[in-house]
């Protein structure tokens, strides 16, 4: 390992790994263009490079793209990437007070920090993981599915109603296009277009940038709010000590639900930030309006998720998401075949991708820095002028994506829907987790079905991970009953009293 | 007066402008100066996928047999590569638009119901490659043979579990052909994905799945699944039968496979399609495509003109009526002339 990270100090290696990294964050930071995109073009275009090389770029681009997803959703509210839809639940707020640098540091150490925690778990306990991780099939992930429906009702920021209501509504939209199992169209209403589904990523461009954009329009010129302020841009050790729990816990939850197959960051981050919510009693200010523990949990769990995808792939030759689907095909092209065996008969590569990511990681701290230093400049525009220069950016963000006018249409549809919803203050939130979710959640219940043959509990007995999932889940809703949630809290203090005993048992003898 | 030279100037421009524009407008040059301006390859598949990859190697090979323009690859997806095609058909018949696509999509658009657009509404540029399934169960299933996989099968029809990525797609149609022609049924459960099927049989969900050899060398290198047989009438990796050779009822329809064609608009003059096709074959000879080709486990095919299309008639009966048959395709190919074979 260290012998591997003596022989990177190829210059050529590092300085591509910073272009990738800067591209990365820049792309990332921009709705419409993914990492996705930008590593399938790279695999192209690094064709005939050496295989130190490509791999330096494209692994630089991944770790910077994740991080670039937040300096959007943080400055204007639209997350350049589904998986940073949580970062800007409070971190446009902070924004919004003066509290942006704050903001965006914290999200890039987060990144940081994630992305080295994700990475300790591939670099050590990658087999064992990736054996776990094959154990979950169709009732497990239909049970993290529930979970992160379930996080649905503490997304509320007004009304519990609303916000079903809403997560509702995105399941309902969710259920647009093919179905999943058959093929057949279900509301397309004939369209071709609709084949697909609304598509996710036009949808959040609407729902958040467009629509913030005709908020921002209606406030009288004399009214609006510019933040002058911007405050630090190195967040102080203090307030990072104090998150260090929340940190562990965050990059757990990301690195492992990065290492389930076709699972991804955005749930990652969802659950993260419900976990933050949960679990911290004292935020800086309440989740939703500023709270800085609601963007270091999303941040460190989505770069957490790097290193927990990249298990299925170098252990199994599984891609884990998108971007490690691109990246199987990048080392296909170099006449790498990432599977069982890389690790057995070439464990100085699989050292080698590990020290590209530890500097990648570096790098972009460093970058991110720099980067939001310049895009933070952006909050002292005036909005009259801001506002159309990011309408515009709606736009050819949301073709980009397919390079299909379609898109644009579902973008100024949900953007003027989005509105709407701002007004009569029903959280837009939740209608985007039951667009990702519901998907998802329709092909895992009905392979579940198809699987049991009808049978589902009979079947779910034999599968104890799935049972430990779906009781978790149900303990979350239990739990908002209040003497359900009385009787509960006894009994785990009675089962760990027990527990103390015969461990202090044990002890004596 | 000042105005009215201003007037005047602004007018001059505006003709200037038009003129300019109408002869950039003008752009259909004579057939043997083509091609002059870039050539836009539209790629019905998503960015990374193995179609995607297919196009993102071969396409600057033909480049470089072009001349001096450049070929750029899009990805439009979507509709099961039904919106790509449409916008391709949109394009003028100039050669300047190509079409990536695949018989898995182009083919079965009819009969799925997606689109009115077929294979017939372009001509063939190039059928350029096949990627040949495999039927693939974990190292430690019962079956050591594809023999022992049907038997078993037959012995309890509908309880074995089979893996595939999404309606219509080559697992699904692979499945489909493997129980109709052995007469034996499996419980077919479709997972969203490639990647998700071979994770969900590693991990023992299902039992038995079929993926391109690609997807699952590794694993077999590994010694972690058993490869039964390949879906072709030759051997193509040592060791593994192929399907037609064991079960010969199989080799009327194999080898079978997911094939990757360049096509243009229906209307591109000879000459055109005449350049485009001379590049294309002679890419195919590039040694840098022939690295990919082994890399990949692609066969290659290279079939143009009449052997295009006899390729292509071929291949449509035997899947368009599993999936009619299967419930899964909503409309009779009878429909749409395609008889049985």
């Amino acid at each position: 390992m260290f012998a591997t990270l003596l022989n990177m100090f190829d210059l050529n290696i590092i300085a591509l790994a910073a272009l990738g990294s800067l591209s990365g964050v820049l792309i990332g930071a921009l709705p419409g263009l993914s990492v996705t995109m930008a590593t399938a073009l790279l695999v192209s275009l690094t064709f005939s490079w050496p295989m130190e090389y490509a791999l330096s770029m494209i692994i630089g681009v991944y770790t910077g793209g994740v991080f670039g997803g937040s300096i959007s959703a943080v400055l204007l509210n639209i997350p350049g990437a589904p998986s940073a839809i949580c970062t800007g639940f409070d971190g446009y707020p902070l924004a919004k007070q003066g509290k942006a640098n704050m903001a965006l540091g914290l999200a890039r150490i987060g990144s940081f920090i994630g992305g080295l925690i994700g990475l300790f778990f591939l670099a050590v306990f990658a087999p064992p993981i990736s054996e776990i991780a094959l154990k979950f099939g169709p009732f497990e992930y239909l049970g993290l599915i529930a979970l992160g429906l379930i996080t649905i009702g503490n997304l509320s920021e007004g009304s519990f109603i609303k916000a079903i209501l809403a997560g509702l509504v995105g399941l309902l939209l969710s259920t647009v296009g093919m179905d999943p199992v058959h093929g057949i169209p279900r509301f397309t209403f004939g369209s071709m277009n609709l084949l697909s589904g609304i598509g996710l990523i036009p949808s959040l461009i609407g729902f958040f940038g467009l629509a913030e954009v005709i908020v921002q329009m209606r406030i009288p010129s004399h009214k609006q709010i510019i933040s002058k302020q911007l405050g630090s841009v190195v967040p102080k050790l203090k307030t990072f000590l104090n998150m260090i729990p929340l940190i562990i816990r965050s990059s757990f939850i990301g690195a492992w639900i990065g290492a389930l197959p076709g699972v991804g960051g955005t749930i990652a981050s969802f659950l993260a930030y419900d976990n933050a919510k949960k679990t911290v009693k004292n935020p800086s200010q309440p989740f939703g309006k500023g709270a800085l523990e609601g963007v270091v949990a999303p941040e460190v769990a989505n770069n957490a998720m790097i290193g927990g995808a990249m298990i299925p792939l170098l252990t199994l030759g599984i891609p884990g998401d998108a971007v490690t689907a691109v990246m199987m095909g990048a080392f296909i092209v170099h006449g790498l075949n990432p599977g069982p065996l890389l690790m057995i008969n070439s464990p100085e590569l699989f050292h080698f991708i590990i020290s590209l990511f530890l500097i990648s990681n570096i790098l972009f701290l460093f970058i991110g820095l720099l980067v939001t230093k310049y895009f933070t400049k952006i909050l002292s525009v005036r909005p009259e002028t801001l506002m159309p220069i990011v309408s515009v950016l709606c736009f050819v963000g949301a073709y980009a994506i397919r390079n299909s006018l379609f898109d644009v249409i579902i973008m100024v549809a949900t953007g003027i829907l989005g509105y709407f919803f701002k007004q009569i203050k029903f959280p837009i939130g939740p209608v985007v987790i039951g667009l990702v979710l519901g998907l998802m959640a329709d092909g895992e219940l009905r392979r579940v079905t198809m699987i049991s043959e009808g049978d589902i509990l009979g079947t779910l007995l034999g599968k104890p991970i799935a049972i430990v999932i779906f009781l978790f889940a149900l303990l979350q809703v239990t739990d908002q009953f209040p003497f359900i949630r009385k009787k509960r809290r006894q009994l785990t203090i009675k089962i760990k009293y027990f527990f103390k005993i015969k461990i202090a048992d044990k002890l004596v003898k | 007066m000042k105005k009215i030279s201003k007037l005047v100037f602004l007018f001059t421009m505006m003709l200037a402008v038009s003129i300019v524009t109408f002869a950039a407008g003008q752009g259909e040059q004579p057939a043997e100066n083509y091609p002059t301006k870039e050539i836009e390859a539209v790629i019905t598949w998503g960015a990374g996928g193995l179609t995607d990859t297919i196009a993102r190697n071969f396409l600057p090979l033909m480049e470089e047999r072009l001349g001096d323009v450049a070929i750029v690859p899009q990805n439009k997806t979507g509709a099961s590569g039904a919106i790509g095609s449409q916008y391709v058909k949109g394009q003028p018949a100039d050669g300047y638009t190509l079409l990536v696509t695949t018989t898995e999509s182009a083919g079965v658009w009819n009969v799925m119901g997606t689109s009115d657009l077929d294979v017939k509404d372009f001509e063939p540029i190039i059928l350029l490659s096949n990627l040949i399934p495999t039927c693939y169960v974990r190292a430690d299933a019962p079956w050591d043979s594809v023999e022992e996989l049907i038997a078993d099968a037959k012995s309890r029809p509908g309880k074995i579990i089979s893996g595939y990525a999404a309606p219509g797609s080559l697992g699904h149609v692979s499945a489909l052909l493997f129980s109709k022609y052995s007469e034996s049924q499996f419980n077919m459960v479709p997972f969203g994905g490639g990647g998700k099927v071979s994770a969900a049989l590693l991990g023992g969900h299902v039992e038995v799945a079929f993926n391109p050899l690609i997807s699952v060398m590794e694993n077999y290198k590994a010694g972690k699944i058993k490869i039964l047989a390949t879906f072709s009438n030759e051997t193509i990796l040592e060791g593994v039968p192929a399907l037609g050779k064991i079960e010969p009822s199989f080799s009327e329809v194999l080898p079978y496979g997911v094939m990757v064609m360049i096509l243009v608009n229906k209307g591109t003059s000879e000459p055109i399609k005449e350049k485009l096709t001379n590049a294309a074959l002679s890419a195919m000879e590039d040694p840098k495509w022939k690295e990919i080709v082994d890399k990949y486990y692609i066969q290659m095919i290279g079939a143009t003109g009449a052997d295009f299309w006899e390729k292509i008639n071929n291949w449509k009966p035997t899947t368009t009526w599993l999936l009619f048959d299967a419930g899964v395709a909503t409309k009779s190919p009878a429909d749409f002339g395609i008889s049985r074979k």
